[in-house]
């Protein structure tokens, strides 16, 4: 089953625009893996015992990985998306067991590799923007608690600091490289 | 060449000299005071077997004030219109009770016009218009020995009693509160660093912050009389103290960070800092001394707390002071037989989670005191003076054992304490980089962590010794980062390779988003000045989850290890050697997912 994401009524498109505009400020995309960033997903994926944790960022077409432990791409469709449904939700969106979810149950990432049975993702939040989530996959069903629920936010609290942190970064290099050419 | 009999010269003065005890009972007279009365069989008599009962008030209402630790030079009517002019001063009696000298220095005979009948009061004589010549210079003495005697009990700087007023007024508030079975507090303060702001901004602000603290001592409520006692040491007396219980420890510590807060210098601000330690009469004494040494205890337990708190004395003070001063006695020996060894803590890779380094921390258990806390010895070593022989032992001990360690490739460093004396004592580097060379090891495996507040002392010494260490390769970090100053200028000032973040941050790092927000911040700020990070006292899987997220790339705490001694450390090291070093292995998901 295929799940449309953007709806047709103009706020929503106006929300939408603003949000990935949020996101290419950040100018994040298509960045190298940084060790402030990896070192949140090893720590997730260690501390919640699964194999798959990503931090990903919710782009117009697609969903791209900033960091990644145990999956080899690093970008799939953001129709197949399971960080797109967290967009916009509140708090951690969670899905116990996705053969059991209908919205999911025939995704491409459940029925074939990396075969998710387990999502859980925490929203990153930025001046008022979902840019993605930090989220953690396994290929079991799992239960994950108000508790599990609070730490993933927390850490997804991380990422959001690294994030600012990176833009703040890129900001005063590209600024040195102005003075340096003028 | 003999001493003269003390009694013979007394005898021959002709001034009458005479010693009371505490109930006003003649036990000493000498020859001119026999001929006084008129009999030599006053011992043990008082006042009362020769005067009427209302001279008799008058003589005892000035006789307690002297007891009470006053002196006086008074005029006291001794017969009709006779008066005499005495000096008496405090004395402290053979077994330790009070008791007052009283020297009769002259007699005046005044013979008023209206004489009514010869129970005149001796102030009403006084004030007769009609003075002698020789009751003008009384009255003159009496004015300026009042004078003198508030310049003796003033302290210059502040205006406020001195310590020898503040035990006057100590004393009389004893007698009284003794007399009426009330209980009243006792207070010694003291203003932290304050040779600093001397130093840094001049004495005349020094002596500012000194007026400050001594004014806003005196308007805490219920303090009847505060005094400056030393340099930077204040003592007050409160009124009447309700007894002791938890609201009071709360109260005192109010007023403590109510008295210091910061204040203004001109348009600076200058931040206060300050210890107070309270006791109570009669629970913890009954006398001035007694008062004194417990307050100070209390005021010691406070600074060993870390400073600027407060600490009313109880049992367990008193209990810990005198164990101090029994580590203070078996110390020297300790070190002199090495009974103090070290124990070995890993240092882990928050990515691989395994040890790249360990840190030594010493132990000591005593046959009579059992195992002695080692920030207690080694603040004892410390104001001792035996701390570098204390450093210098353990340095040895623990690198003849984990030098293994390091060659074998288990570890790359060795971290380990200097006590702040060490790093600012020039030569200090020299010292330790023969003894590097001695034990046979690379200066690049040894970390050195030293402490911030090493740094405030003599800043010129110390960066020198940890250049000149640098140099040579050895690493130097800095401890328990996150407490106390944490002084960011340090951090660009000082040659550092390492940060520690003190347990106290990450112990609060599963509790709020502030310390999350404050570590990680730590981290970026370490990572942009390229200082290695290692997180402290690690003691929860949840804890090791957000260190590692928050990028600290080292941690340490029970959570990995306690710290082991040197055979269980090796064994540590070669069990996990066999591990995997990240394990996300689906087998052992069972265990977290329930």
């Amino acid at each position: 089953m295929k799940t449309t994401i953007r709806t047709q009524s103009p706020p929503e498109d106006a929300r939408e625009a603003a949000r990935l505009y949020c996101l290419r400020r950040m100018k994040i995309l298509e960045t190298a893996a940084e060790e402030g960033f990896d070192s949140i997903t090893r720590a997730a994926a260690r501390h919640f015992n699964v194999p798959i944790a990503l931090i990903s960022l919710v782009d117009e077409k697609r969903q791209w990985f900033k960091s990644r432990v145990g999956l080899d791409v690093c970008e799939t469709a953001r129709q197949d998306s399971f960080c797109a449904h967290a967009i916009g939700r509140k708090d951690v969106f969670v899905v116990e067991d996705a053969l059991k979810d209908e919205r999911f149950a025939n995704n491409p990432l459940v029925t074939g590799d990396p075969f998710i049975r387990f999502y859980a993702g925490a929203l990153i939040t930025i001046d008022g923007h979902d840019l993605g989530t930090l989220c953690v996959i396994d290929r079991q069903p799992r239960r994950f608690g108000p508790h599990e629920q609070q730490e993933l936010s927390r850490m997804a609290h991380l990422v959001k600091r690294q994030i600012k942190f990176h833009s703040r970064m890129t900001g005063r290099f590209r600024i040195q490289e102005k003075v340096l050419s003028s | 060449m003999m001493d003269p009999d003390l009694k013979d010269v007394l005898d021959a003065m002709p001034f009458a000299v005479f010693v009371k005890d505490g109930a006003h009972r003649w036990i000493y007279g000498n020859s001119a005071f026999e001929a006084l009365i008129g009999r030599s069989d006053f011992h043990g008599m008082d006042d009362r077997d020769l005067f009427s009962q209302d001279q008799v008030d008058v003589f005892w209402r000035e006789d307690d004030r002297v007891l009470a630790g006053e002196e006086s030079l008074n005029e006291e009517e001794i017969g009709d219109n006779r008066f005499a002019l005495t000096r008496k001063v405090p004395l402290t009696l053979p077994d330790g009770s009070p008791g007052l000298l009283r020297v009769i220095i002259d007699y005046i005979n005044v013979t008023p016009k209206s004489a009514k009948d010869g129970s005149a009061h001796p102030s009403a004589v006084i004030k007769e218009p009609e003075m002698t010549a020789l009751q003008k210079r009384l009255e003159e003495a009496l004015n300026d020995k009042a004078q003198a005697l508030r310049v003796a009990r003033t302290d210059a700087a502040t205006g406020l009693r001195n310590r020898y007023g503040l035990e006057v007024d100590l004393e009389r508030q004893i007698r009284r509160a003794g007399q009426t079975g009330q209980s009243f507090g006792f207070a010694l303060v003291d203003l932290d660093h304050f040779k600093r702001i001397n130093d840094r901004f001049g004495h005349s602000v020094g002596d500012e912050v000194l007026r400050t603290v001594g004014r806003r001592l005196a308007a805490l409520p219920g303090v009847i009389s505060v005094g400056r006692i030393g340099g930077d040491e204040f003592a007050i007396i409160t009124e009447e103290v309700d007894t002791f219980d938890e609201t009071l420890i709360e109260r005192v510590e109010r007023f403590r960070q109510m008295v210091f807060r910061p204040t203004l210098s001109g348009d600076r601000e200058l931040r206060l800092s300050g210890s107070a330690g309270l006791c109570l009469f009669p629970r913890d004494g009954q006398t001035a001394s007694e008062l004194l040494s417990r307050a100070d205890l209390a005021l010691f337990a406070a600074k060993r707390n870390g400073r600027a708190s407060s600490k009313v004395f109880d049992e367990a003070t008193l209990g810990a002071y005198q164990r101090r001063l029994r580590i203070e006695e078996k110390l020297p020996e300790a070190i002199e037989r090495e009974c103090i060894f070290p124990v070995f803590q890993p240092i882990v890779s928050s990515h691989t989670r395994r040890a790249v380094g360990v840190e030594v921390l010493a132990r000591w258990t005593d046959d009579a005191l059992g195992p002695v806390n080692p920030e207690q010895f080694v603040a004892a070593a410390t104001d001792t003076g035996l701390i570098a022989r204390l450093d210098s032992l353990i340095f040895r001990k623990a690198v003849a054992e984990a030098k293994t360690w390091v060659e074998q490739g288990y570890i790359d460093f060795i971290s380990l304490n200097v006590s702040p004396m060490d790093v600012v004592s020039p030569g200090y580097a020299t010292e330790l980089l023969r003894e590097i060379e001695r034990a046979g090891i690379a200066p690049q495996a040894i970390c050195l962590e030293i402490l911030e507040s090493s740094l405030v002392e003599d800043v010129s010494s110390a960066r020198r010794n940890l250049n000149r260490l640098r140099e040579a390769g050895v690493k130097i970090a800095l401890d328990d980062y996150g407490t106390g100053f944490s002084n960011l200028r340090a951090l660009l000032d000082m040659p550092l390779d390492k940060l520690k973040i003190d347990k106290s941050l990450v112990s609060g790092i599963e509790g709020t988003d502030k310390v999350l927000d404050l570590v990680i911040s730590l981290v970026q700020l370490g990572r942009a000045l390229d200082l290695t990070m290692v997180a402290e006292g690690v003691e929860t899987e949840t804890q090791s989850a957000f260190i590692e997220g928050a990028g600290c790339p080292e941690m340490q705490g029970y959570f990995f290890s306690r710290p082991l001694d040197a055979a269980a450390m090796t064994q540590w090291l070669a069990g996990q050697a066999s591990d995997e070093p990240i394990s996300l292995d689906t087998d052992q998901r069972d265990r977290l997912s329930g």
